[in-house]
């Protein structure tokens, strides 16, 4: 697939009226070292309800992206909208509408217990406190944490203080979800789980979703689709993950290693003409190396 | 001192005297500190003293840590009473205000989660000042952590032990390091301040008492404690041979609060 696979790109390619969530359109920032990051080549566009991957090198600019969407950074140069609004600018007239993990959870984590943590933006939004009760337990119950309430935040592991701060971001019901490597320091089952409540927070209430991550193998389970970005920032590649996964020359350029099952599935082409076509995850991998196996052994 | 171990103690007790309101402990210890302030009597100095240590008791906290963190005022009490106290008697008395004082604060320290602290005399204080405070709770820990790795990474990469001067140099370099990495943490910590609904005054709610029954309990002491101070202040010259009474009594509230105590803690195992 080559970069204008989507010549449209702030479409949705099955759904044209979807609502672009997020847009960013050759942003600029420049750190106070003199570093620069254009998040230039391709338009980022989020779609509402739609799970969305960002992948890169380490200092090819995601989070610098992310900082962009959540107002902390103005570009210095290009088109940054959340909700249709320039959010450096104003942040205040969207941020209940967005819920955040950053990647650092210890300096997210706030109060002395993890009841009143998840509790903060309920309370700085000024809600009653019966009803910040029943979101603070939904939300705690939501990532299977219910048993963490009255423990303080600094004695959890990293795992739990991670899911700790996603129920904080969920708490809110937000609209758009902003999340930077949150997988980092899941168990396998954690992760799981996390990847099982993002497709159900999608799915079943529309929320948007924004995640960088280099656990490459988690976006066929996660994304609708993703985006590559290259060191300094270039949006290289867009598509669903399969597209995103075929395209081996962008991905090397990002130093972005394809997941384990492509890889596999490639070498048992290159091993085998007609060994099957390359799929992403585990479910569709047992299936077409059944098929395979039958069909061999026939 | 082990702010890990306080705050552990203050969120996870359960105690009537960690369920007691946060404004009434914070009351009690101000009645508390105004009685070691008021009275020139050291037996009743000493009885305010054993009414807080029975409150520690009650409160199932744990007493080594509690009497060295209360301790640390009497060295310097210690040293302003050798320079300045015309005998040993004055000079035990400026001691004893000192630890009081301090008990009854680190009592509330070792009861109250800190933000419950400063959310109760967040009212009273400008708002970005009482914001500040309320801030410092988690810095105070990210930046433990920080300096153990720090001071860790100080010695190892220095050859700890070996070139005591080159490790110290390490070290110093290392609270540099520390004092910057406590810049960049503020900006980020208001920055997730930011990002989770913040816009100018911190809403942290008041807990309420669990346990009216204590804050009664409490302020009933706190009071009996300051009529103490002043009565023995006032009426000096007709109690002063009776001032064995304050302590004799609140030791046997001690006893009791040891004996409950106890008791609670069987009947929880």
């Amino acid at each position: 697939m080559d970069a204008h696979a989507h010549p449209l790109d702030h479409t949705h390619p099955e759904d044209p009226d979807a609502e672009a969530v997020v847009h960013i359109s050759c942003a600029r920032h420049t750190y106070e070292g003199g570093a620069s990051v254009h998040l230039c080549g391709l338009d980022f566009v989020a779609h509402r309800g739609r799970r969305v991957a960002v992948l890169g090198p380490n200092g090819a600019g995601k989070t610098t992206m992310l900082y962009h969407v959540l107002g902390l950074l103005k570009p210095s140069d290009g088109v940054v909208t959340v909700f249709g609004v320039p959010p450096a600018d104003r942040w205040t007239e969207i941020r209940s509408r967005i819920g955040v993990v950053l990647q650092n959870v210890d300096e997210q984590l706030l109060m002395p217990t993890v009841f009143d943590d998840v509790a903060f933006a309920p309370r700085q939004y000024g809600l009653a406190e019966s009803d910040v009760r029943t979101r603070v337990e939904r939300a705690l119950s939501e990532l299977g944490i219910a048993h963490l309430a009255d423990r303080v935040p600094h004695n959890l592991s990293g795992g739990e203080k991670r899911k700790v701060a996603l129920a904080g971001a969920i708490v809110m019901e937000p609209e758009l979800l902003v999340l930077d490597e949150p997988f980092e320091g899941l168990d396998p089952e954690s992760r799981a789980h996390v990847l099982d409540l993002l497709e159900q927070l999608s799915k079943e209430r529309g929320m948007t979703i924004v995640l960088t991550t280099h656990d490459i193998d988690a976006v066929p389970e996660f994304a609708d689709y993703a985006y590559v970005l290259a060191p300094g920032g270039t949006i290289a590649v867009r598509g669903t993950p399969a597209e995103v996964f075929e395209n081996a020359s962008a991905l090397r350029a990002s130093n972005i290693r394809p997941p384990i099952l492509a890889e596999l599935f490639e070498r048992l082409r290159s091993e085998a003409s007609d060994a099957p076509e390359p799929v992403l995850t585990v479910e569709d991998a047992a299936k077409a190396l059944a098929r395979w196996r039958g069909g061999t052994s026939a | 001192m082990n702010v890990r171990l306080v705050d552990t103690i203050a969120v996870s007790g359960r105690s009537p005297v960690h369920a007691a309101s946060p404004r009434t402990k914070l009351a009690v210890a101000a009645l508390a500190i105004a009685a070691a302030a008021v009275t020139t009597n050291v037996l009743v100095c000493a009885a305010v003293a054993l009414t807080a240590i029975a409150a520690a008791v009650a409160a199932r906290v744990p007493m080594r840590p509690y009497l060295a963190l209360a301790g640390y005022p009497a060295i310097f009490a210690a040293l302003f009473a050798w320079a300045s106290a015309p005998d040993l008697l004055a000079g035990a008395l400026v001691v004893a205000k000192a630890v009081t004082a301090a008990l009854a604060v680190v009592l509330v320290l070792f009861t109250t989660p800190y933000p419950q602290v400063f959310a109760t005399i967040q009212r009273v204080l400008p708002g970005l000042v009482g914001d500040a405070l309320f801030m410092t709770y988690r810095a105070i820990f990210i930046l433990g952590d920080k300096l153990d790795d720090l001071v860790v990474a100080a010695r190892l990469r220095s050859g700890a032990g070996r070139h005591p001067l080159r490790s110290a140099l390490a070290t110093v370099r290392a609270l540099g390091n520390l004092v910057l990495y406590a810049f960049d943490l503020a900006e980020r910590e208001y920055d997730v301040l930011a990002l989770r609904g913040y816009s100018g005054r911190l809403s942290v709610p008041v807990r309420r008492s669990a346990a009216p029954l204590a804050d009664a309990a409490l302020v009933a002491g706190g009071i009996a404690c300051l009529v103490a101070a002043v009565a023995w202040r006032v009426a000096w010259r007709e109690l002063l041979p009776y001032s064995w009474l304050p302590p004799a009594f609140t030791l046997a509230v001690l006893a009791a609060a040891i004996a409950w105590s106890a008791a609670a803690k069987e009947g929880a195992s």
